[in-house]
């Protein structure tokens, strides 16, 4: 059997072990090593396994994610989830559909801060959900908005896909977070222009909400004066260079805990909550870094990512239509799988294959756009039928909607996704221009 | 996500895996915190003294390597490991759980040849006397907790396997 | 082919390393051996693992030929070091021969679980420093300066500069953050990284000597080398040892100069180290020296005179 041959039967086969439940992390490790026995032997196997976890775990750019965690357990248990959507609604409650915006708002501040698309449905869906209840607003339009606005945690730096990505292809993890400021700003934009006309189209969804005085609309700011700082100190100082990425999240850690702790929430019991929590989060996203690490490693020996790349670059076929191809891809898988497993899994094939084709871009700016491009895309499948993990969180949480309703409702803000998608494959500038401004 | 039906109080085994999980885990969150505090430490002494905390990165990536795997057996026995149920929603929550069982077996497996392996490498260390290259600490010595976090992640899939197989609660 | 061969390294495919000296050396290989020998390169560690772990690889079989840094793990290597102590190393094309020498005569139980095909260096590296000069022993004190191996940031600690440890990549943000005041390297990586435009001073050292060099390995698994037959081993032969040595050590030495003129085109500042602060910084690194011939001793080896061995060799290849 040839080893691209190879490569293909077992990538099948990974996905049927997938399908039959067994967690992403443990098929990739298993699939991984049966392909490596394969193509390598059962010595060389056992040997790449005394120091590989432990290489892998001991990474610098890695260690970013725990405690970016870390800062999120902190940032809930500080209250500033409570504070940023309070704000929000104090803002734009009186709108049609104000509150569902302004669970929009709380979404994109607290994405601001937390690097997980998960934690910042679930932190914000705690405290926006029995707001819009109270209000009147449809279970269609309030779970729709929280499970979209969840993925703003992602789409809005810092994040956990964009340092992954980075890692894979040897990029650079600030940069990556610069690029995809403006798209993660456009993304929340594009959502309340979704909700505006939505709730035109369905006035009865989204009751506007009374009216606040222009003191509590000051008073309010002063609640999210934390936030600011924190966004500021810690993402600030990641662009400017002022530190790592992995600095700026201890940074970040330190002062949320700090604030978690004169908030009332950190003592003991929420302390241990809160590192319980990071452990769960870190644990499950290193297990598929570790997996994804040796099932790529057979990939290599397979030469099945070079031979793809060298077939598809031999072919002429437009580059935009690979491009597209590939981002379709994303939705499809999208539908079933979770976004950190689809990157892990494709970039180490789609990347080389990109490179090999000319989009008349320079390879740094490529790698920067199809970056954020392609997180955009996964990050849609954590909204799209069946299995959108952002949907299930908010739906558990909101016992009276049904299932479909939450799908329905996140309707109009994947088209806002997609939308935002093709203006960004137009417009390349739009995500290089402060990479290119900052450095 | 797993739902289960029988809700067993959980044997004197159980309750020994559940507190030493979280003991593990909540010591690789202090060390954690440890590191962002060191972390915060370095910055402040490397822009106000030009003193940053000697090896500071190496320390990082050390002390996340141990916490990483002290982490391990908490996200297992707590449903922490991503799964995809979409193509399995409609079998019985008997045979669901079943499934489950063996994906525990199998990680069990894995665990267990992570755990021999991680020992020789940890020996190797020891042997090679590989050092961290600024502070020049003992790679081996962090190979202690590593190994035992990896004993106890094999034991956790154990343990979890045979309660998914009779469908029992973790 | 009979025989397949899998190389792996950690840099990228345009890199030096790949692009001069291993893809060639595949090339030449192959076609010695009338196509018998297949040699698939993995560059930028494509079959798995950090750069730390390739020497393993290469003694487990997990990839047949690495080539890597032995002083990426420190301690296991302690007689590679005697070329990368201060003012040992001279042109890498000297070095390279002197350490390939100096491996047959003591080395060879340091790599007895490998099959070492070449022992280079790189040419002798500077000091690129962004905010001022270094041009005195003095300039170096309270400078947080990036050093690549263990020797020259040992080196650092004594002459009262703080070495920081950071990963390569890291190196250009933060030196055009202020986060390092300089890094060591050779001109061959300061143009890649664009280090070039982020310093504006580089500091050479006076003399036939370097201050520093790192020392690189390009070895076959044992085992492997073991099992081929006669005349494709003679193939390998032929592209191993003291020749090649000479050989990669001129690519390293010419690799050196565009990014050298790259600084020189942007009009950074270039200073020498020379006459009686070379004495000095000498003097005051001399204990670099005097702890690896003392950890020598107590292993009952004669420090004192490898130490001098290698210096003798790197001068007689030099010409
Ligand atoms: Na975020
Ligand atoms: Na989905």
């Amino acid at each position: 059997m040839s080893g691209i041959a190879i490569g293909v039967l077992l990538f099948g086969v990974l996905l049927i072990l997938i399908a039959l439940r067994l967690s992403i992390g443990v098929a990739m490790l298993l699939v991984g090593m049966i392909g490596y026995v394969w193509l390598s032997g059962w010595s060389p196997l056992i040997n790449y396994l005394k120091t590989a976890a432990y290489w892998r775990f001991s990474t610098y750019d890695l260690s970013v994610v725990p405690l970016f965690l870390l800062m999120g357990q902190f940032a809930s248990k500080a209250g500033l989830s409570r504070a940023l959507f309070h704000t929000a609604s104090v803002w734009m409650g009186h709108r049609r559909g104000g509150i569902a915006m302004a669970a929009i708002g709380g979404c994109a501040g607290f994405g601001a801060i937390c690097g997980s698309s998960l934690a910042t449905a679930a932190t914000i869906g705690q405290v926006a959900l029995p707001e819009l209840k109270r209000h009147g607003y449809s279970g269609c339009l309030a779970t729709g908005a929280l499970a979209a606005g969840g993925t703003l945690g992602i789409l809005i730096p810092p994040s956990v896909i964009l340092v992954i990505y980075a890692i894979l292809t040897e990029g650079n993890i600030a940069t990556m977070f610069q690029a995809a400021f403006i798209p993660g700003f456009l993304a929340a934009f594009g959502y309340l222009i979704a909700i505006a006309i939505y709730v035109r189209l369905k006035p009865n969804s989204g009751p506007a909400g009374p009216e606040s005085s222009w003191q509590e609309k000051v008073s309010s700011l002063g609640d999210i004066w934390a936030v600011v700082i924190i966004f500021v100190v810690v993402i600030g100082g990641i662009y400017a260079g002022a530190f790592t990425p992995t600095e700026g999240a201890a940074v970040g850690a330190i002062a949320t805990g700090i604030l978690a702790f004169a908030h009332g929430g950190l003592r003991l019991d929420g302390l241990k909550e809160c590192l319980l929590g990071t452990a769960s989060a870190t644990a499950m996203i290193f297990l598929i870094v570790f997996g994804a690490d040796l099932f790529n490693a057979f990939l290599a020996l397979t030469q099945m990512p070079a031979e793809a790349a060298r077939m598809i670059g031999d072919s002429q076929l437009s580059p935009y239509l690979v491009l597209v191809t590939m981002l379709i891809l994303y939705l499809i898988f999208g539908c079933v799988m979770d976004s950190l497993s689809m990157i892990l899994l494709t970039v180490p094939i789609f990347w080389p294959i990109l490179m090999g084709l000319d989009f008349a871009m320079d390879p740094e700016e490529l790698k920067i756009w199809f970056g954020i491009i392609a997180l955009i895309v996964v990050e849609v499948g954590l909204i799209t039928p069946p299995v959108g993990m952002n949907v299930f969180i908010i739906n558990k949480m909101a016992e009276d909607v049904p299932m479909i309703e939450s799908f329905k409702g996140v309707m109009p803000f994947l088209i806002s996704d997609i939308v935002r998608v093709v203006i960004l494959i137009l417009f390349p500038s739009i995500t290089l221009l402060l990479p290119r401004l900052l450095n | 996500m797993t739902f289960t039906i029988n809700n067993h109080q959980p044997d004197p085994l159980g309750r020994a895996v559940h507190a030493s999980s979280r003991w593990f885990a909540f010591m690789g969150g202090m060390v954690l915190l440890g590191l962002a505090l060191m972390t915060v430490i370095s910055i402040v002494g490397r822009y106000f003294f030009s003193l940053p905390v000697p090896g500071d990165f190496e320390l990082v990536e050390m002390g996340c390597a141990i916490t990483v795997f002290a982490f391990l057996p908490y996200c297992q026995l707590h449903n922490g490991n991503v799964v995809v149920d979409f193509f399995t929603m409609n079998v019985g929550a008997k045979t669901r759980s079943r499934m489950d069982s063996l994906g525990s077996f199998v990680f069990c497996i894995i665990a267990a040849l992570l755990t021999w392996r991680l020992a020789l490498g940890g020996y190797d260390m020891y042997r090679y006397e590989e050092q961290t290259m600024i502070l020049g600490l003992m790679r081996w010595w962090g190979f202690i907790p590593i190994v035992a976090s990896l004993a106890l992640l094999t034991l956790v899939c154990f343990y979890t396997g045979v309660r998914q197989w009779s469908n029992k609660s973790i | 082919a009979e025989v397949e061969l899998k190389v792996h390294h950690f840099l990228p495919a345009p890199a030096t390393a790949h692009a001069k000296f291993i893809q060639p050396w595949a090339d030449k290989v192959m076609k010695e051996s009338n196509g018998r020998i297949d040699i698939k390169i993995y560059p930028a560690m494509q079959l798995g693992g950090k750069p730390p772990q390739l020497f393993d690889q290469v003694r487990d079989g997990v990839a047949d030929i690495v080539w890597t840094v032995p002083g990426y793990t420190r301690g296991r290597f302690p007689l590679t070091e005697v070329f990368e102590l201060p003012f040992v190393a001279g042109s890498a094309e000297a070095t390279s021969q002197a350490s390939w020498e100096f491996y047959e005569k003591y080395m060879q139980d340091e790599y007895k679980d490998v099959h070492p095909i070449l022992i280079h260096t790189h040419a002798p590296g500077q000091f690129h420093m962004r905010d001022k000069p270094i041009t005195s022993l003095a300039d170096l004190k309270n400078t947080k300066i990036r050093a690549p191996t263990r020797t020259i940031n040992e080196a650092l600690s004594i002459i009262g500069a703080t070495p920081v440890g950071m990963p390569v990549p890291a190196v250009p943000q933060a030196l055009s953050k202020g986060v390092v005041d300089g890094a060591m390297l050779p001109y061959e990586v300061t143009l890649p990284l664009k280090a070039h435009e982020l310093v504006k001073y580089h500091t050479e050292i006076g003399g036939d000597r370097g201050i520093y060099t790192a020392m690189f390995l390009f070895a076959m698994n044992k085992k492997k080398y073991d099992s081929l037959p006669a005349d494709l081993k003679q193939v390998l032969d032929n592209n191993s040892g003291l020749a090649l040595a000479k050989q990669i050590g001129q690519v390293w030495d010419a690799a050196d100069n565009p990014g050298r003129e790259a600084a020189k085109k942007r009009g950074n500042q270039f200073n020498t180290i020379e006459g009686a602060e070379l004495a000095a910084l000498k003097s005051a690194t001399q204990p670099v020296i005097d702890n690896w011939i003392k950890a020598m001793n107590d292993q009952g080896k004669d420090g004192q005179k490898m130490y001098d061995d290698a210096r003798d060799l790197v001068t007689k290849y030099s010409h």
